[in-house]
């Protein structure tokens, strides 16, 4: 039998002691001591009963209100402890979570990431992609590109033959021969593909890999202007760099006038390195106005229509992209090499 | 081509820019050029560094008997102290000084140093430390009028003229000599040259060659002079040095002087040593089949089409191109025959390099000389034959065919168009003045220049090459650059290129991708495909002969390698590239994607093996689902190169568009890879074709109805293929059947022999109402005793 005086002390002890439990066992011993059957509590408000009514009011309200708060705080204590029993359970099976995946599992050759960079900068202004064949006739490799035979330009390239007429393409240019009979102008396209020389040595492979482009407009509405802008535009977003970028005369049997495009060394910043010759000037991209005779041998009236053309080397992209120093380590297909590019 | 800086300026009143200047300016004017400079040599690097000083005081180093401490004076007041172990150091003489910093010969750079307790500030060099003689006891002792300050190099005169190295590009044959870069840098920098006089010589004997031109088109130009000459004499060291520079290797001073005729002015020259020369010069096409030994002691077999010089006994050189060995000037020499002609391009293009013969001779007729130079480059070399090889020279005899030599071409160009094409501003006046600078002759005719180059420069036939012209001498700089918009024109078609990086994108997943050459060894090929490979006439190694009929050959030799690096994993590689089959006459080329997986020795510790049948078709079905093509069928292979049970060919519908399986063991074997390998092959162009057709996005009506389930174990001959069995379940399981999951295969006991369990899980759904309980009872002894009459029984139940 508890007295009123005990009431206050009654609750905070149950509270403490039941707080204090660790495990089920010792909160059940707890509540039964507390508010269990044969507790004082219990006890006490068992014998309210006996009580005048006007006692039975005061003391039913105050010893039900601590048997309230004393069950509530078994309640909370229960939870409070099945989360940690949860937690305990969840903990002992821990995983191992350094244990090491595959890093990647696949990617792109760094020749076909650089062509697809390529590619989306010239699509994203407008340009269409198309693809041509590997094997082609002297004709569209050289006659329809204005260089005939004999023609010094031929000592240029050196030739793989399947006979006197057949061969492998030696730039991706005879694409623009095959665009131009078989499409009308306007022309706004670029081609890329397997291109190949008898060349190898450190810094040729027999294969490589070229992007041509190709622009023919009614007269007057391109210009050299037109291109030595696109080239710059290009250069600069292939790189993400405001390179320096110069255009030399050159010479190509198929564009008049022909230009070879120098952009700033990007390894060096052009104080001169072993890549650009010490000279802070690496040759990127050929280029020039489509020559009358090409437009003519395609059935086009090179008074009535105007075209810029340019090609370029993805391998050399590539490399001086991704700063890799020997052409030949490109078509190892060494997995080392593979799995430092990734597939996007 | 090389040409010393010294021998350009020659040429000019007016001193010409630095040579860096003038590097620079050839490449913007399209003649590349690089700069060669003795000091870029590094035992030469001292030139720039080492100076005249003087010793004005000498003391003993406290310290060590052998050497001295200097004090030497560079210019002003400004003393330096040495410490110097030469004997000779005495106040009063002049030495070679060089100063921290100096780089000397051997990689040596000198650097301030304590010797023995007293600083030394540079050092004062013997003749052996700047590899001038082999003298290392004593210091250079310089003569007294060396000036103090100045570089010791300049003082000693060792530095050679800077050498201009110029690529000249193919349509510039007029470009190929020191009087071409002259011509070009007096229209880059507007300035007049003056070229060497070459009065004549008089003959002096009467004496003179017969010549007969059997073809005037192929040599519409041939001059002869019979000049005695002196061989005892030596090339003059100035001409050699220039020789030199521009690496032509001397010989005698006759061969000496044809070069250097050639290098200076374009024409190609040759001496025939007139007593090997018999009866009349025949020029004329070579009769096929006839050898002759060269120059160079080559002995070729002439082809119909080769010009040559033969005399009464045979042929004496090919023109053009080189001389033969049996008509050549030697020390023995007394007499010469120079030839100076004009060969035409088509009459030499194309042979030199047929018998590997490109000469500097051939270089410059194929690319075509100046045909008004031809007389004049005969004069120069007969006056340098007289005053240095002692020369008696008799009347040249000139047979020339007017109507064949080339006359410059007459072009009519307006300013409209040529800034139509440049995007430019130019008028007339300002187009006149520039072609004017190139010597090009310009006639005004209304709105029109009628223009007229010169006889050597064969590039100029049309308006277009004038406006190339123009933007070289002004520069591609000065051209302000405009930007251009392209209209957007849209395709509902994917491109085929889009496509096929689409699936080289999503094989990346599992792949890594190769990129191989397009030819390999036939050897290679034959194990997959029976066809014959095209074949390069004339391939780099025979292991680049072939072309690829199959990408597989390729990504095998990718394991090989590889695996010969140590990398012991699984390899994954996959490769999109065209293939070759069929002959010239039928040839097809194919975009195909091959893939293939390398078991490895190390497995990873927890992700299975992909070298398995399964995880491959489990691939290509997502892949293709991916393109999207349905309607996917596989049937057996029947490639040799593959298992031949663990193997199938996919199809869409009857349409073969690939491959997959494992490798046969004997391929395996013919490629020495010792591991199991699984591959798959697909057709692009195929499958691009197919998915154009493929209806797309279409929906079909979700059932909220409940699902039916009911499992059933199926024993079957081992032989029996899913793929009928499931068409046999399809057949009785009624209109409502929604999936056939196969969830178990078991072989071994209890079973018999030859069988084995499939157990299959059938789902139902209605697309409106619930299916009753007795409705999946009939489907379900339907389809037991449908399969009972193929033999399939049910295993419990």
């Amino acid at each position: 039998m508890l007295t009123l005086a005990q009431a206050d002390s009654y609750q905070k002890e149950a509270q403490k002691q039941i707080a204090a439990t660790s495990s089920k066992a010792q909160l059940l011993q707890a509540q039964s001591q507390f508010i269990g059957k044969k507790s004082a509590l219990q006890n006490t408000i068992a014998a309210i009963a006996t009580l005048s009514p006007a006692d039975k009011r005061t003391h039913g309200a105050i010893w039900h209100k601590i048997l309230h708060a004393i069950e509530a705080a078994c309640e909370a204590q229960h939870r409070l402890l099945d989360a940690c029993i949860l937690d305990q359970n969840l903990r002992a099976n821990a995983i191992d979570y350094t244990l090491p995946v595959e890093q990647a599992t696949g990617g792109l050759h760094p020749v076909t990431k650089t062509k697809e960079r390529i590619e989306a900068i010239f699509a994203k202004v407008g340009f269409l992609v198309e693809s041509g064949l590997d094997i082609e006739t002297e004709y569209y490799n050289f006659t329809a590109l204005n260089i005939p035979l004999h023609h010094s330009a031929r000592a240029m390239h050196d030739t793989f033959y399947f006979n006197n007429d057949v061969l492998l393409r030696t730039h991706t240019s005879p694409v623009q021969i095959h665009i131009l009979e078989n499409q009308a102008p306007p022309i706004h396209i670029i081609c890329s593909g397997r291109v190949y020389r008898c060349d190898s040595d450190a810094t040729h492979t027999p294969m490589f890999h070229q992007v041509e482009g190709l622009v023919v407009e009614v007269a007057g509405r391109v210009s050299f202007a037109h291109l030595k802008g696109l080239l710059t535009d290009f250069l600069r977003a292939f790189f993400a760099l405001e390179l320096p970028v110069r255009f030399r005369p050159s010479y190509f049997p198929f564009t008049e006038p022909s230009v070879e495009v120098d952009m700033g060394c990007v390894l060096c910043k052009q104080k001169g390195c072993r890549v650009c010759g010490h000279t802070g000037w690496l040759e990127v991209l050929g280029a020039g106005m489509v020559h009358p005779n090409v437009l003519q041998g395609a059935g086009l009236d090179p008074e009535a229509y105007q075209g810029l053309a340019f090609g370029l080397g993805v391998e050399r992209f590539c490399m001086l992209y991704y700063g890799i120093d020997d052409i030949r380590t490109l078509y190892d297909n060494n997995i080392h090499l593979l799995q430092q590019f990734h597939a996007c | 081509m090389r040409i010393s800086s010294n021998w350009l300026r020659e040429y000019f009143a007016t001193p010409l820019p630095s040579d860096e200047q003038l590097i620079e300016d050839l490449c913007q004017s399209g003649t590349e050029a690089t700069l060669e400079r003795d000091t870029d040599n590094a035992d030469k690097m001292w030139y720039k560094s080492v100076v005249v000083a003087t010793i004005v005081d000498t003391t003993q180093h406290p310290d060590a008997k052998s050497l001295q401490v200097c004090q030497v004076v560079v210019g002003g007041s400004n003393k330096k102290t040495i410490v110097c172990g030469g004997h000779n150091a005495r106040t009063g003489i002049k030495v070679a000084l060089a100063p921290v910093g100096s780089k000397l010969p051997d990689n040596i750079t000198i650097k301030k140093t304590t010797i023995r307790g007293v600083e030394s500030q540079g050092m004062l060099c013997s003749a052996c430390e700047l590899k001038l003689g082999d003298d290392h006891d004593a210091i250079i002792e310089l003569s007294a009028d060396a000036e103090v300050g100045n570089l010791v190099a300049d003082h000693l005169k060792l530095a050679k003229s800077a050498v201009i190295d110029c690529e000249i590009l193919p349509n510039r044959g007029d470009c190929l000599s020191v009087l071409g870069i002259v011509r070009e840098l007096a229209a880059l920098y507007n300035t007049s040259f003056t070229s060497p006089t070459t009065n004549a010589a008089q003959p002096m004997h009467d004496e003179k060659p017969s010549v007969t031109v059997m073809d005037s088109a192929a040599c519409p130009l041939y001059s002869a002079t019979l000049i005695t000459v002196d061989m005892t004499r030596k090339t003059p060291d100035w001409m050699q040095e220039r020789l030199q520079a521009s690496n032509v290797a001397c010989h005698n001073l006759v061969v000496d002087i044809t070069n250097y005729v050639m290098l200076e002015l374009g024409q190609p020259l040759h001496a025939f040593d007139a007593s090997c020369v018999t009866g009349t010069i025949k020029v004329g096409w070579a009769e096929a089949g006839t050898t002759v030994t060269l120059l160079n002691n080559k002995t070729i077999t002439l082809d119909a089409d080769v010009l040559t010089i033969a005399d009464q006994k045979g042929v004496i050189g090919l023109a053009g191109i080189m001389g033969s060995l049996n008509s050549s000037c030697t020390q023995n020499t007394q007499s010469i025959i120079l030839e100076s002609a004009l060969f035409m391009p088509q009459a030499v293009a194309g042979r030199a390099r047929r018998y590997g013969l490109q000469t500097d001779a051939a270089t410059r007729f194929e690319r075509g000389i100046d045909a008004q130079g031809v007389i004049r480059a005969a004069e120069y070399a007969c006056a340098l034959l007289v005053s240095l090889a002692g020369g008696k020279v008799g009347e040249t005899l000139v047979t020339r065919a007017d109507r064949h030599i080339p006359i410059p071409a007459t072009i009519t160009v307006d300013a409209h168009y040529v800034n139509q094409v440049l995007g430019t501003n130019y008028n007339l006046e300002a187009l006149r003045a520039l072609l004017i600078r190139l010597q090009f002759t310009c006639q005004n005719k209304g709105q029109y220049l009628v223009v007229t180059p010169p006889s050597y420069r064969w590039d100029i036939n049309i308006k277009e090459d004038i406006t190339e012209e123009i933007l070289r001498l002004e520069g591609v700089g000065s051209i302000t650059t405009q930007k251009f918009a392209i209209p957007v024109s849209l395709t509902a078609t994917e491109d085929r290129s889009y496509f096929y990086s689409r699936i080289s994108k999503w094989l990346t997943q599992n792949f890594y991708e190769a990129i191989n050459y397009s030819f390999l060894d036939e050897q290679s090929t034959s194990h997959f495909c029976e066809q014959k490979p095209l074949k390069l006439q004339n391939p780099i190694a025979p292991t680049q002969a072939a072309m690829r009929t199959s990408i597989l050959p390729s990504l095998l030799y990718n394991i090989q390698h590889n695996r010969a690096r140590g990398f012991t994993q699984e390899l994954r590689l996959f490769e999109t590239a065209p293939v070759y089959h069929g002959t010239l006459e039928t040839l097809t080329q194919t975009q195909m994607v091959a893939g293939i997986v390398a078991a490895g020795k190390l497995q990873d510790w927890q992700q299975p093996s992909r070298c398995d049948f399964f995880w491959m078709k489990q691939q290509i079905h997502s892949l293709l689902s991916a393109v999207p093509l349905t309607k996917i069928n596989w049937t057996p292979a029947e490639r040799r190169y593959l298992h031949p049970s663990k193997s199938a060919s996919v199809r869409v519908q009857k349409t073969p568009i690939g491959y997959i399986g494992f490798l046969h063991p004997s391929i395996s074997t013919a490629f020495d890879i010792k591991e199991e390998i699984i591959l798959f092959e697909l057709y692009l162009d195929t499958i691009y074709q197919l998915q154009i057709k493929e209806k797309r996005g279409h929906y079909k009506k979700i059932s909220n109805q409940p699902i039916a389930q009911r499992d059933f174990a199926f024993i079957a001959d081992c032989a029996l293929p899913f793929a009928q069995l499931r068409s046999y379940i399809r057949r009785y399981a009624g209109e409502d059947v929604r999936a056939i999951r196969l969830f178990d295969v078991y072989q071994g006991k209890p079973l018999a022999t030859g069988k084995k369990s499939l157990a299959v899980r059938l789902e139902w759904q209605n697309a409106s109402r619930s299916l009753a309980e007795s409705e999946i009872e009939i489907w379900s002894h339907a389809i037991i005793d449908g399969v009972a009459k193929h033999g399939i029984a049910i295993r419990d139940k």
